[in-house]
């Protein structure tokens, strides 16, 4: 038979897959960067390691999760890990948040707030989720300032915590642009995926085509042969060219896939026995 | 020995070359060697090259030296007869392409009626040798 290539992946299948490891790199982030977070600021007074670990092991268990479901990746459990990955670190954010404020040295305030905004509009599965979770940092970190003691408020740099709506505003563009990218190859992609189909298509006609065209050739010149040697068999031999005649109007129906094929060096001198042979 | 009026027939199934040979002969009254492959034309030699008429399917199988091989070859040691490319490909076939350029070579697609074919086995020589006296 025709050799059939291995199928491209569906629409929704490159999507899940996309979100999967959206997802997975999100919590890998997790897992990796809140160690290293609480490494710089464990001789900050009162800072607890208990959001640190708590952030670790959630992004650990969830990519845990994310594997698990690597054979069938869903958009749902994607999306539903992303935010959960999130809310956890914005968790731990408000209290290191408060620790920061109060350490006597000067803070930078909601720098892994700008950061995860970024890093959302970059890794998470859709577009709904990337906006949630860049609206979690952003109001996470306005409301945090809210909380801190009038003090603590005075002693940010200027433009404390509004900063965090440019970072806002860059997050969402760029979330867009991913997104709006991502559906555009996706769509290239459909578009290439029915181009190879029809291709095929035209090649296995052409190819049945050309591999009847010699035997309805014998057919027709051993009927002549016949309606010449034995002109009594001439009825039976009218019902033979009729439906012959219909066998090449079939096959010259098969002519419209010419244009469609692009031709290889394999199709040069194509070995008509793989059409039949099993 | 060939004649002006043989018919050189090239093609690699066996049933349609006997076929072929076969209504020659019996519609046409002519001769014809049909032969199978680019190293039975040349085994021919001689009694090819005298024909009048040749056709020549241009694809003769996968890793095989083509039907416009054989027509290089008849071109290359003199033959000055008719050559016609048989072919079940497609007009966009680069073989068939490539034969459509040769320009002294006509080009005719599978299946062919008999008058087409009537057609193809008309030869300048052929048509004196039959010519009446």
């Amino acid at each position: 038979m025709i050799p059939w290539p291995a199928p491209l992946l569906s629409h929704k299948a490159q999507q899940s897959q996309y979100s999967w490891r959206g997802a997975l790199i999100a919590c890998g982030l997790t897992a990796i960067g809140m160690p290293m977070d609480f490494a710089m600021a464990h001789n900050v007074p009162g800072m607890p390691i208990w959001p640190a670990l708590m952030s670790t092991a959630t992004g650990a268990v969830l990519a845990i999760v994310l594997l698990v479901h690597r054979r069938h990746p869903t958009i749902r459990v994607s999306m539903t890990v992303f935010m959960l990955n999130n809310a956890v670190i914005l968790v731990a954010l408000w209290i290191t948040a408060g620790a920061y404020a109060a350490a006597p040295g000067r803070w930078i305030p909601f720098q892994a707030n700008k950061l995860g905004a970024l890093a959302a509009a970059v890794l998470s599965p859709d577009l709904v989720s990337g906006i949630v979770v860049i609206g979690g940092f952003v109001g996470m970190a306005v409301v945090r300032y809210f909380t801190l003691p009038v003090a603590q408020q005075q002693r940010l740099p200027i433009g404390e915590p509004w900063v965090i709506f440019i970072y806002a505003l860059f997050a969402l563009a760029m979330l867009a642009y991913r997104v709006h990218s991502v559906a555009l190859s996706r769509r290239m992609l459909r578009v290439k995926t029915e181009s190879l189909a029809t291709q095929r298509l035209a090649r296995t006609f052409l190819a049945l085509r050309d591999f009847t065209n010699t035997p309805l050739q014998t057919i027709e010149l051993a009927a002549k042969i016949v309606r010449k040697r034995c002109p009594e068999m001439t009825p039976t031999l009218d019902r033979v060219d009729r439906s012959i005649d219909r066998l090449y109007r079939l096959n010259h129906a098969f002519s419209v896939y010419e244009s469609q094929i692009e031709w290889t060096d394999k199709d040069v001198s194509p070995d008509p026995s793989v059409l039949v042979d099993p | 020995m060939g004649r002006p009026s043989d018919v050189l027939f090239l093609d690699d199934d066996e049933d349609l070359r006997a076929t072929f040979a076969d209504l020659v002969r019996t519609i046409f009254e002519r001769e014809c060697h049909g032969i199978r492959s680019y190293g039975d034309l040349v085994d021919l030699g001689e009694r090819a090259l005298k024909c009048g008429v040749a056709i020549l399917d241009i694809n003769l199988g996968p890793q095989v030296p083509s039907g416009l091989d054989a027509y290089g070859w008849l071109r290359e040691h003199g033959f000055d007869g008719r050559i016609v490319f048989l072919t079940g490909h497609a007009a966009s076939h680069p073989l068939v392409v490539e034969a459509k350029r040769l320009g002294d070579a006509e080009v005719v697609g599978k299946p062919v009626s008999l008058d087409t074919l009537t057609s193809m086995l008309e030869d300048h020589r052929a048509a004196d040798q039959h010519a009446p006296q």
